[in-house]
């Protein structure tokens, strides 16, 4: 009996490791041929190559040289970070009372943010370039952050009033009794149980801002207020390098994935302790 | 009375922050999208002269349908992949398994890299010629001729599966936080019934997931329909128009042709499909709950 | 505990963006102030392209400047040729353009048909040593049918055919003598794929700008005239029942030449330029056309002088001759620009010779001075074929839908090649395009 168990055991194994591995050997094909080409030297771009043939770190080394690369990166963190903070906070809010409260234009509003989505990033940049440089906040961090969390804002609600839907709410019920306000109702009752899902959302809004291209590159122009992004596609030319774009972005995946283990680890760290299944 | 008033204002209250920079933002914007699709307007909305309904004459045009058409096979099957190969690696992933937290990291990648980089680097992998994935099938001897990825017959289904790659993660996670958030007391009530494996999956996760599915499968939705760097990088809409998609015209119209009138009225259409489609998913789906 | 840290976090990050964002517009207003003060000329010099590549380069040139100009202050500046599109209508809408621009094609017309460029001819005209150093053919592509010039040519470069001296010898052919001819060049092909095995000709045909150029270049090679006219702003086959003939002919050589002959490599339709490049340096295809973009790619091998394996020649003639396009970037000056003496000081500073042979040798470019000819610079004998190609060149659209144009152009003729339409479909679906998406 034991034993048929732990065969079976194994075999959940073997198949959830297969499904993984296949995945994550798709997932990273893509980096893989980066990895290479960043390696490459630039005579050599474009040889075919199961694996790499050239080792020239000093790719890494020359990007970072002469490209302002940190000031890319920082701009393009703080356009994240703030991003998703601006995302989260407001998000949270609105999701709440479109899962938890019965009003008028609540199908509407949900409609028109689905719908905004769609408007081509271009429409919405030219007058945000024109307002900017009247009120002085052309090549600011501000603009791109407001630029951005007005796009980026529907899905974290979406997500959220998702999760926020699936909870029950008789235990808000028994806070309500207790005297507790709506707003503490969702301090106190809904976040604690739905960490997980503002990590998703965060996720979401943070990878948004970093992924932001079109806003930074109207809104912005000096190194420090240009996004990584923009900063790397600068050099593509009629002859591209290659090579030292694929280390800047290789160098590039770093940063948001800590973030990212930084965030999940404190969102979801502590709650879920006792109850990891 | 006045405690009524209050609870009736409490929702609009927890809204403001989200409607000020919803209008802040797009207030502008929408108007112009709105009068731009009247006129003849250059790239940065420069006015030429009215057009009356001219820009939405496209709309009705055999090329507009069969775009439009070619982007509802990119959407469903791009969500249907993304949701088939999401839902099994989240649940791969979902309990305990030596390595977990690695993979978890290594599964968002895709996520993380940005779109303006994402298309030249498959278009890499997949090239004809020198492509890692062609070397690799004629090197241990699987094809004879290098398969043409890109080529008109296979460049839609290419795209596909790269858009799948792109938005599994997403899915994944949101899942994942899904499946965290159901107590673990269901779990073990359904185990005492018996109830384990596919049987369980289908008659107590699937439910408990769904209102996440639902508003997961309504972000990817929306969002196949904005996507065009990723395919424009790597195909910009052809060879033959086999990848042109609606994101994609518009694009076109509006940098390449500039007519900015002609992308508004896309957009404008583009923007009510998509208030449609996703006012039946999210009907249905609090229908159901109810 | 956990939550209040939580918080804590939050507020802090809050906080710092916020601050980030104060600061950085202090420091904006903080710029303009010293602006204000200075009480000398300023003058900004902007260049399209990276600014890591481009600051090494004109910084030296900048500096000249001011050292024979010391009461005027030099801002050099760069823009992505990915920004250029929006930002600099942007920039000419609210009249802030810099003094002296580099213009591409592409931004060039449209701006100008903005009223956002001066027309430079007179000033060009005024400059007797410049006017005579620059190649009549090149002047002409710079300048509209009724005698407007918005930028002075600066970076160019034409199609030619790069080939394989190895593989012309292997094949039993004069590694001396390139092809001249479109049917030269296919026979040519024929012959080294027949003996070596290795593809006689690269070929790549994806709807980009680089495959409309192509078109283009065999199109002005088989009827001796531009492909647009910018007086009728329609093709010129548009109502010429000859010129439409040879087009026909050529779109029907091209899809002989992607399914029939046998001669390119595989998957031609997936194939661009880029690709077609490390492709020949490799060594797996025997020619392939191209212009001197390809010098720095090819580095390497060039660099070897007398052995090297690769060589030019010019664009393969048609009926009409040898007739490429020529890429034509230039500078400019902003018509609401403050002060233009200055800034035409500046363009022809830049047009020096010395300074344009600095800026085209680092850049990647030709020599188009009549001055700067047969310099150390740009000898080698792959120079040779790239540098004489300067004297037959064609134009391409000039108008402000040029990217437009040459969509259509390159959508028709991928069709074509691909025998999705016939030549004379693909011939009308280009004017059908055209006439339906054309702004004025």
């Amino acid at each position: 009996m034991k034993r048929k168990r732990r065969n079976k055991t194994i075999r959940d194994y073997i198949v959830r490791y297969f499904v993984i591995i296949v995945w994550v050997v798709i997932a990273l094909l893509p980096i893989y041929t980066a990895f290479i080409t960043s390696l490459t030297p630039f005579e050599k771009l474009g040889e075919r190559m199961l694996y790499p043939k050239y080792f020239a770190w000093e790719n890494y080394a020359e990007v970072v040289a002469q490209t302002p690369m940190w000031e890319y990166l920082k701009a393009s963190v703080i356009y994240a970070v703030g991003t998703s903070i601006f995302t989260i906070i407001i998000s949270i809010l609105a999701a709440y009372a479109l899962s938890r409260f019965r009003f008028r234009f609540k199908v509407a509003f949900m409609m028109l943010i689905v719908a905004i989505q769609v408007i081509p990033q271009i429409v919405i940049v030219t007058p945000l370039y024109g307002l900017s440089n009247s009120t002085g906040l052309y090549d600011t961090y501000i603009v791109v952050v407001l630029a951005m969390v007005a796009s980026a804002i529907a899905n974290p609600i979406l997500l959220l009033k998702g999760f926020f839907d699936s909870i029950s709410s008789t235990l808000e019920e028994a806070a309500a009794v207790d005297g507790c306000t709506r707003l503490g109702a969702l301090v106190k009752i809904i976040l604690p149980i739905s960490l997980p899902a503002v990590t998703t959302a965060f996720a979401l809004s943070f990878f948004t801002g970093w992924d932001a291209y079109l806003y930074p590159m109207i809104l912005t122009s000096s190194p420090g207020k240009v996004s990584m992004t923009v900063g790397l596609s600068r050099m593509k030319d009629i002859v591209t390098p290659w090579n030292w774009i694929m280390s800047g972005t290789i160098i590039a995946i770093i940063p948001p994935i800590l973030i990212y283990l930084i965030a999940q680890k404190y969102l979801i760290g502590g709650l879920t302790a006792g109850s990891d299944k | 009375m006045n405690l009524k008033r209050k609870r009736k204002a409490l929702p609009y209250i927890f809204l403001v922050p989200a409607i000020v920079i919803i209008i802040m933002i797009f207030a502008i914007p929408l108007f112009n999208l709105l009068w731009y699709s009247f006129a003849k307007v250059d790239l940065i909305g420069n006015f030429n002269s009215w057009a009356g309904f001219n820009n939405y004459k496209y709309l009705v045009t055999e090329t507009f349908t069969k775009t439009l058409g070619r982007t509802m096979i990119w959407v469903v099957c791009g969500i249907a992949g993304i949701f088939l190969v999401g839902t099994i690696l989240a649940l791969a992933l979902n309990k305990p398994i030596p390595g977990r937290g690695f993979f978890r990291t290594v599964v968002i990648i895709p996520w993380v890299i940005p779109h303006v980089f994402a298309g030249t680097m498959w278009s890499w992998v997949l090239n004809s010629t020198n492509g890692i994935v062609n070397t690799l099938l004629l090197d241990l001897g699987l094809i004879k001729e290098p398969i043409s990825f890109l080529g008109a017959e296979l460049a839609l289904a290419t795209v596909i599966f790269i858009r799948i790659w792109k938005g599994v993660p997403f899915l994944v996670m949101s899942l994942l936080s899904a499946l965290q958030t159901i107590p673990a007391e269901v779990e073990e009530a359904a185990k005492l019934d018996g109830a384990l494996g596919w049987k369980y999956f289908w008659h107590i996760t699937l439910p408990l997931l769904r209102p996440v599915m639902v508003m997961s499968g309504t972000i990817l939705m929306a969002w196949s329909f904005t996507i065009f760097d990723l395919v424009y990088v790597i195909t910009g809409g052809g060879p033959l128009n086999a990848t042109e998609l609606l994101s994609i015209t518009i694009y076109k119209k509006a940098f390449i042709n500039g007519d900015m009138g002609g992308a508004s009225a896309i957009a404008i259409f583009t923007m009510l499909f998509v208030s449609v489609i996703a006012f039946f998913l999210m009907k249905r789906n609090s229908k159901e709950a109810d | 505990m956990k939550k209040r840290l939580l918080a804590m976090l939050l507020c802090a990050a809050m906080v710092l963006s916020m601050a980030a964002c104060s600061s950085g517009g202090a420091e904006s207003d903080k710029e303009e102030k010293t602006e204000d003060s200075g009480g000398k000329k300023e003058i900004t010099v902007l260049r399209l392209g990276d600014i890591t590549k481009a600051e090494p380069i004109f910084a030296p040139i900048m500096d000249s400047y001011t050292k024979d100009n010391p009461d005027t202050t030099v801002n050099f500046e760069a823009m992505a040729w990915d920004e250029a599109k929006t930002k600099l209508k942007l920039l000419g809408a609210q009249s802030e353009l810099p003094e002296v621009m580099f213009i591409n094609i592409i931004n060039g017309w449209d701006l100008a048909s903005s009223g956002y460029l001066s027309d430079l001819s007179d000033l060009f005209k005024e400059d007797a040593s410049l006017s005579a150093d620059i190649p009549q053919s090149i002047i002409d592509v710079a300048t509209t049918e009724d005698g407007k010039m918005y930028w002075i040519p600066s970076a160019t470069g034409a199609f030619g055919v790069w080939y394989n001296k190895e593989y012309f010898k292997q094949a039993g052919l004069d590694p001396n003598s390139p092809p001249k001819t479109v049917e030269e060049m296919i026979s040519m092909a024929k012959t080294i794929t027949e003996k070596t095995g290795v593809p006689g000709l690269g070929w790549g045909i994806t709807a980009t700008e680089d495959f409309a150029n192509i078109t283009e270049s065999f199109y002005s090679s088989y009827t001796g005239v531009d492909i647009w006219s910018d007086a009728d702003k329609k093709f010129t086959f548009e109502d010429n029942k000859e010129y439409r003939k040879l087009f026909a002919e050529v779109l029907e050589e091209f899809a002989k030449i992607t399914n029939d002959y046998g001669i390119t490599q595989a998957n031609s339709i997936e194939q661009n330029p880029f690709g077609i490049r490390t492709l020949f340096r490799d060594g797996e295809v025997a020619m392939y056309l191209d212009g001197v973009w390809a010098v720095k790619e090819l580095k390497e091998e060039l660099d070897k002088g007398e052995g090297s394996k690769f060589n030019t020649g010019l664009f393969p003639a048609g009926p009409a001759g040898s007739h490429p396009i020529l890429g034509c970037d230039g500078w400019a000056i902003p018509e609401e620009c403050k002060d233009k003496d200055e800034a035409w000081k500046m363009v022809q500073h830049l047009m020096s010779s010395e300074n344009q042979t600095r800026h085209a040798s680092e850049w990647g470019l030709l020599p188009i001075l009549e001055s700067e000819k047969g310099i150390d610079e740009f000898s080698g004998e792959y120079w040779n074929a790239l540098v004489e190609q300067l004297d037959t060149v064609s134009a391409r659209p000039k108008d402000k839908n040029v990217a437009m144009i040459e969509q259509a152009i390159a959508d028709g003729a991928q069709a074509a090649a691909t025998r999705k339409m016939t030549p004379d479909e693909a011939i009308d679906f280009m004017i059908e395009t055209v006439h339906s998406n054309y702004v004025e």
